[in-house]
């Protein structure tokens, strides 16, 4: 069901963790499938330094998770905003089509994430 | 690394004497068994031979009570439409748990207004009332339709006592036993249905196997029309060599039953115990009492059942997240949600169904991948701490 690259995400997720002190935390839960992913980001003035993930969810969210996070790291802001769902399925080589809203989950964290990042801005004592 | 097929009650594999049963009648058996010349004849005594096979195996009074059809979905399809097309009454009633060919069939009979459904719900443990049956019979109905015993947490029905009071109300029964071969003793008589379903698949027969038991002054309607095959019950040119291996699946199902549900119990019961010791956070879905030897239903909290299928799969070790038949949809089990699991539970259970040729060695082996899965699912769900 799945090419050799979803199966390494799966079976080694990348930046797999709760992240301590992070600068913005995004949640997205699927109507799909009720999968849930948590988005962590670490942001340096106009980079994204790190990135991890939690999900509770099947093996494409993980694999979702884990690429939208290799992706990610070392990007600028511009250029984090600027990942779409196509880019996630193409880093991963492709994805089943019942899986797609797995990499759509990806990228509900991924905007929840922002908007939290820009909330904080807005408001630094929180 | 050798791969452990715990699915038993998705498919089992053939039988190497069904295989070696069959094989004739796909060379030099080839007949059409309502041909009249030595090739139709040799094939019809071959059908006739497995027809008294299965009788004997479901505990028939007669083998015209068995019809052969392509399997399960085939049979439950006979009995619901074909039950509720003759019958005086209109109303068709089944239960929440039932496998999708029985409740797909019911529900599509009510949305076309061919059948009024009722479904009968369970309780916590999987478990039908037959009071609730009773009570949902009225003058008008047609048919009750309860499987024997449920494909994804095992429990057995109180077919027994339902059929009692179909019985008593003059209203035909039909159990879907599709589980039942091969994991206990079927006795028509003793179940006191009218009819009953059988996949051969399921006991070591090829697929595009089964049968629905009929028993005699039932009237049914014809689903397939056709030829005049099966005392035109049924019109198709019979699937011989398939009739043939299934009779000698069931001859050998019949004979090894005591001994392999037996061992097959005793295997399952291990596995329970080392599984539940193993993963810490696990629990039994269902009745641990009255349920078929060869199955559990098991929750892993804070897993997805997807994940751990997969991550099982890579582990050499094929179980299931429920009925095969409704893989691919992402919604939880309909059998775990009527028994009221909320839905991260139903999330997070998984089917293990042992059946023929499990050694205890195996199964010993398997506990320790199972636990490796739920530590690698777990360790990536956002609520998972260790305890």
């Amino acid at each position: 069901m799945y090419n050799k690259t979803v199966l390494d995400h799966f079976q080694n997720p990348r930046n797999l963790a709760e992240m301590r002190a992070p600068d913005a935390v995004g949640m997205g839960a699927s109507q799909v499938c009720g999968d849930v992913m948590m988005l962590f980001l670490s942001i340096d003035g106009d980079k994204v330094k790190d990135a991890t993930f939690k999900t509770m969810g099947c093996g494409a969210a993980i694999a979702s998770g884990s690429v939208l996070t290799e992706v990610l790291k070392g990007k600028s802001l511009a250029d984090a905003e600027a990942i779409s769902k196509e880019s996630l399925v193409t880093a991963l080589g492709g994805l089943p089509a019942i899986k797609m809203h797995c990499p759509e989950l990806a990228m509900e964290a991924l905007r929840a994430a922002f908007a939290d990042f820009r909330r904080r801005k807005e408001s630094p004592k929180n | 690394m050798d791969r452990i097929y715990l699915d038993h009650n998705a498919t089992t594999p053939v039988r190497q004497e069904a295989i070696d049963a069959m094989l004739p009648f796909l060379r030099e058996g080839f007949g059409n068994a309502s041909s009249l010349h030595f090739e139709g004849q040799t094939a019809r005594r071959a059908i006739e031979a497995a027809r008294e096979k299965l009788a004997k195996f479901v505990g028939a009074e007669s083998p015209d009570e068995i019809i052969f059809t392509s399997g399960g979905t085939e049979s439950n399809n006979m009995a619901l439409q074909g039950g509720v097309g003759t019958s005086r009454g209109r109303r068709l009633i089944s239960s929440a748990i039932e496998h999708s060919a029985v409740r797909t069939v019911a529900r599509v009979l009510g949305e076309t207004g061919r059948a009024e459904s009722v479904v009968i719900p369970v309780n916590s443990h999987g478990i039908v009332d037959p009071a609730d049956v009773e009570d949902a019979i009225i003058a008008d109905t047609a048919l009750v339709s309860i499987m024997a015993a449920n494909n994804e947490v095992g429990t057995l029905q109180p077919v027994k006592a339902i059929a009692e009071i179909c019985k008593a109300k003059g209203v035909r029964f039909h159990t879907d036993g599709v589980q039942l071969a091969g994991k206990t003793h079927i006795r028509v008589n003793e179940i006191g249905c009218d009819m009953l379903t059988l996949s051969g698949h399921k006991f070591g027969a090829p697929k595009g196997t089964g049968i629905i038991y009929v028993r005699r002054g039932t009237r049914l309607s014809t689903l397939l029309m056709g030829g005049l095959q099966e005392k035109n019950r049924r019109g198709g040119t019979e699937n011989v060599p398939g009739i043939v291996a299934l009779g000698v699946a069931a001859e050998l199902a019949g004979k090894e039953l005591d001994a392999e549900s037996a061992k097959l119990k005793q295997l399952r019961d291990l596995f329970e115990t080392l599984v539940l010791a193993a993963v810490p956070k696990s629990s039994v879905n269902g009745d641990r009492e009255h349920r078929i030897c060869n199955t559990t239903n098991i929750c892993f909290d804070h897993t997805d059942n997807s994940a751990m299928l997969m991550a099982l799969d890579l582990k050499g070790v094929s179980c299931s997240s429920g009925s095969a038949c409704a893989a691919g949809s992402p919604d939880p089990s309909h059998v775990l949600l009527a028994m009221g699991l909320p839905q991260h539970k139903a999330h997070a259970s998984l089917r293990f169904s042992l059946g023929h040729g499990l050694e205890e060695w195996q199964i010993r082996s398997v506990v320790a991948r199972i636990a490796e899965a739920a530590a690698q699912v777990r360790e990536s769900h956002p609520l998972w701490k260790e305890a």
